[in-house]
């Protein structure tokens, strides 16, 4: 084997166990202004790689028009489409201030965030709460009143009694919630019933005896008991946590991000550092909740919650979620045939996370670019479909664009032949 | 072909026990699974047409 193959496998081993022993503990759930550096009344910050916004999908649209009327620097949806055009905002990804964001990924500054902190690194990642089962959110790139008013108890009820109940727990360790609902038939991605039922089972004790109104504790409760893929949220923040120690490691060609903003499709390499590369957003193959909708009213795939993916979870290891497989209109081994597809273009496997279904095997764990393209399998991104208008319409599945790691292959090639130790 | 030439009879055939081998698409081994015929399966696709320069990289670096 030559020397830059060696070196380029010895780091992408490295890679995978920094991944494989982050330790990403949960710890609260404060305003956005309040903890994300950088952070200002004047950002919005959305999902994927960086968009213009007048390239923007229309769900993305109108959920930062609505966030800019929510945060009073509008007056209403109209004033707020010129505001967000006029450059007077910061429009941002959410990747690029350590934070991750659902669909569309509007997060604004009294938007209440998800606090993960990796304590192998102790790198902070944040990520708003899952809105629910609500049809209505700035993530789903709706703006009407009622998003108003969820988005307004979110802020005003969920988030204190969720940073509340965290401080009183000492925090969660995410790690092991999700290493136990894999178990439990979690992908962790579009199926996180198992990961939401143990933070529950983690903080309920928490909730109750909080000194705070009877009723704001049951309308919690209730939020969480009805909302099964709650989970989601934090779980993106702490793949965001584990994933930024990995980048800037010299010659690896491990993917250390993968979002999407309804136009493109992003990764970012780990020798690379946090340069982006680029393919179009794929279509999703999707299941819609009503056969009022097809193809035609869906917004190309968007959301950052790919991050999972990346740390090896949702679409590579659906052998773990065959009911997740079946609701989509697949077999068992059409399950086992997709996690077999991802092992082949993973570097390594979990040390923790392991698939019961496939003998206790370690999850696939590092996705190599090089290998992506050498067997010609993208990952697969499990995710939900939102509508060109706004709103959840459907559950599905896309694959990464080859585009994106051509162009990654290429610029990791160039670095190969001339500066292979930046970071 | 048997030994005059002529092609087997199809009832011959059906009642045969047979082994078959599936080559890519995994429609086939499944069905075919669920009538109890046994199965090797050959995982296979048909090469995805990458650009040469990505080619000639991925010879150098994997």
């Amino acid at each position: 084997m030559s020397d830059v193959k060696s070196k380029i496998d010895q780091a992408n081993r490295r890679v995978v166990e920094i991944l494989a022993k982050s330790q990403p503990v949960w710890i609260g759930c404060r305003p956005a202004l309040e903890v994300i550096p950088g952070m200002t009344r004047e950002t919005v910050l959305h999902a994927g790689p960086p968009i213009a916004w007048d390239r923007m999908c229309n769900p993305m649209r109108k959920g930062i028009q609505g966030a800019l009327v929510y945060e009073g620097l509008a007056g209403d949806l109209e004033e707020a489409e010129r505001l967000a055009g006029s450059g007077r905002i910061t429009l941002a990804p959410c990747h690029h201030y350590g934070a991750v964001g659902g669909m569309t990924g509007v997060t604004s500054a009294s938007m209440p965030v998800n606090v993960v902190r990796d304590e192998t690194s102790g790198t902070l990642a944040y990520c708003a709460p899952h809105e629910g089962a609500s049809p209505h959110g700035f993530g789903w790139g709706t703006c009407d009143e009622a998003t108003v008013r969820h988005a307004r108890w979110i802020q005003e009820e969920l988030g204190p009694v969720l940073d509340a109940s965290l401080r009183s727990a000492g925090g969660v360790n995410m790690k092991q919630v999700v290493g136990r609902a894999i178990q439990m038939g979690d992908e962790d991605h579009g199926r996180c019933g198992a990961a939401t039922l143990l933070l529950t089972r983690e903080l309920a004790p928490h909730i109750v005896r909080l000194d705070m109104p009877k009723e704001v504790l049951g309308r919690v409760m209730d939020f969480l008991l009805s909302a099964d893929i709650f989970a989601l949220h934090v779980i993106m923040a702490a793949a965001r946590a584990t994933v930024e120690p990995a980048k800037n490691v010299p010659y690896s060609s491990i993917v250390t991000t993968m979002a999407r903003n309804g136009v493109e499709f992003g990764i970012k390499v780990s020798a690379l550092g946090d340069r982006w590369f680029t393919g179009p957003a794929q279509k999703i193959q999707t299941v819609f909740f009503s056969p009022e909708w097809t193809d035609a009213d869906a917004t190309p795939d968007i959301g950052d919650s790919s991050i999972v993916e990346t740390v090896g979870l949702g679409g590579l290891i659906h052998a773990a979620a065959p009911v997740a497989e079946f609701g989509f209109g697949g077999s068992y081994a059409d399950a086992v045939r997709k996690t077999e597809q991802a092992y082949a273009f993973c570097a390594g496997e979990h040390e923790a996370w392991t698939i019961p279904t496939l003998d206790f095997r370690g999850v696939p764990l590092g996705i190599d670019i090089r290998k992506v393209l050498q067997t010609g399998v993208a990952p697969i991104l499990d995710t939900a479909t939102a509508h060109k208008d706004g709103g959840k319409i459907g559950v599905g599945e896309a694959r990464a664009p080859m585009e994106a790691f051509e162009s990654a292959l290429r610029a990791f090639g160039r670095q190969m032949e001339s500066e292979p130790v930046k970071g | 072909m048997n030994d005059n030439g002529a092609a087997p009879a199809a009832s011959s055939l059906l009642g045969e026990e047979k082994v078959v081998v599936n080559i890519g698409a995994a429609v086939f081994e499944e069905s075919l699974r669920r009538q109890g015929v046994e199965v090797v399966v050959v995982r296979w696709q048909p090469p995805r047409d990458v650009p040469g320069d990505v080619a000639a990289l991925l010879k150098e670096l994997l």
